[in-house]
C-alpha cells in the first residue's frame, strides 16, 4: 500500500467513523452530540499522543527505549488520527439540532453566535491542526526552516485544544474531564522541559573533552 | 534505505495500524462514557423562586409550620450551556 493511499484511507475513516457513526446509533435522540463529545476528546487525546510522541522522538532522554523511526509512525498516525476526529468532531454537529451550528459556523473562525470566541478558538485550533499534519507532506517544497516553524505552530494548536475543552466541553465539568485535561498539560510540560534542557551524557563527555583539547 | 522506503511504502505498518485503532478504541469507550453520563446539571440555571403556600390543614401546630412560605431551586435553560441530563 502506497504512502498516500494509507493516510488518505485513513483521515477519511475516522471522519467516517464520527459522522456516520453520529447518523446510525441511537442514543436517546443525542447520538450526534455524544459522538461530537467523544470525537473532541478522542481528537484532543490523539494530539497529545502526536505532540508528546513529537517532543520525546526529539529528546535524547528517549533514546534506546523506544526506536526514534516508530515514535516519528506514532507521531504521524496520531496527529492524523486527531486531525480527523477533530474534522469529525465539528462535521457531525452539523447533524445536532440542540445548538444549530451552520457550515458557515464551523467553518469561519468567530462567526458562530453560540459561544463566539470558544468557538471560533476551536476552528481555528482545527485550521493549525491541518496545517501542522499535512505540512508533513510538502516539507521538501517548503523548506526545513519553515516546515520547523510550521511545526512550532502544534503547541498553540494544542493549548487551542485545551482551551477549547476546558471551556466549552461538557466533559471538562466532570471530575474525570479536569483530571485528563491535567494529566496531559502538565505531561507536555515536562516533555517540553526535558526536551529543552537534558543533554546525553555521552554528547556531554565529547564536548568536554573537545573543549580540553581546544584549550 | 529500508526495504519498505525503497518499495515507496509505508514503516511501521502495525504501529501506525494499533495507534489508529486504539483511538478508535478510545473513542467508542468516549462514547459509551459520555452516553451513560449524560450532561452535568448546571448550576448556573437554577434560579430560586417563590412557591405559593400549600393549602393549610387545621389539625395542629406541626401542620401550621409546614405550611410556611418557602423557596425552591427551578430548572431554567442557561443560554451559553446545555443541559441535556433528562
Amino acid at each position: 500500500m502506497s504512502n498516500r493511499v494509507f493516510w488518505g484511507t485513513l483521515l477519511a475513516v475516522e471522519i467516517g467513523i464520527v459522522v456516520v457513526g453520529g447518523i446510525v446509533v441511537g442514543a436517546g435522540g443525542h447520538a450526534a452530540w455524544y459522538a461530537s463529545r467523544a470525537a473532541g476528546f478522542a481528537a484532543y487525546f490523539s494530539l497529545w499522543i502526536a505532540l508528546a510522541g513529537g517532543l520525546l522522538m526529539s529528546s535524547a532522554w528517549f533514546d534506546g527505549i523506544v526506536a526514534r523511526a516508530r515514535l516519528l509512525a506514532i507521531h504521524q498516525t496520531a496527529g492524523l488520527v486527531g486531525l480527523g476526529f477533530a474534522a469529525g468532531h465539528a462535521l457531525v454537529l452539523l447533524l445536532d439540532s440542540y445548538i444549530g451550528y451552520s457550515v458557515v459556523d464551523l467553518l469561519v473562525p468567530f462567526a458562530a453566535s453560540h459561544e463566539r470566541t470558544l468557538t471560533g478558538l476551536g476552528v481555528v485550533t482545527l485550521y493549525l491542526t491541518a496545517l501542522v499534519t499535512l505540512s508533513f507532506w510538502v516539507r521538501t517544497a517548503i523548506g526545513m526552516r519553515v516546515w520547523r516553524m510550521v511545526h512550532y505552530l502544534s503547541v498553540v494548536a494544542f493549548l487551542g485544544a485545551a482551551w477549547h475543552g476546558m471551556q466549552m466541553g461538557t466533559s471538562a465539568d466532570f471530575g474525570w474531564g479536569r483530571a485528563v485535561y491535567l494529566i496531559t498539560t502538565l505531561s507536555l510540560v515536562t516533555a517540553t522541559v526535558v526536551r529543552a534542557v537534558y543533554v546525553r551524557p555521552t554528547r556531554r563527555t565529547a564536548k568536554a573533552a573537545g573543549g580540553v583539547s581546544a584549550g | 534505505m529500508t526495504n519498505a522506503r525503497k518499495r515507496g511504502g509505508i514503516r511501521f505498518p502495525i504501529t501506525r495500524i494499533v495507534t489508529a485503532l486504539g483511538a478508535v478504541a478510545a473513542f467508542v469507550v468516549l462514547w459509551g462514557a459520555v452516553a451513560l453520563q449524560g450532561t452535568p446539571e448546571q448550576p448556573e440555571a437554577t434560579l430560586p423562586v417563590a412557591v405559593p403556600p400549600a393549602p393549610a390543614v387545621q389539625n395542629g401546630p406541626a401542620n401550621a409550620v409546614a405550611a410556611a412560605p418557602t423557596t425552591a431551586p427551578v430548572q431554567r435553560v442557561a443560554p451559553a450551556r446545555r443541559s441535556r441530563s433528562s
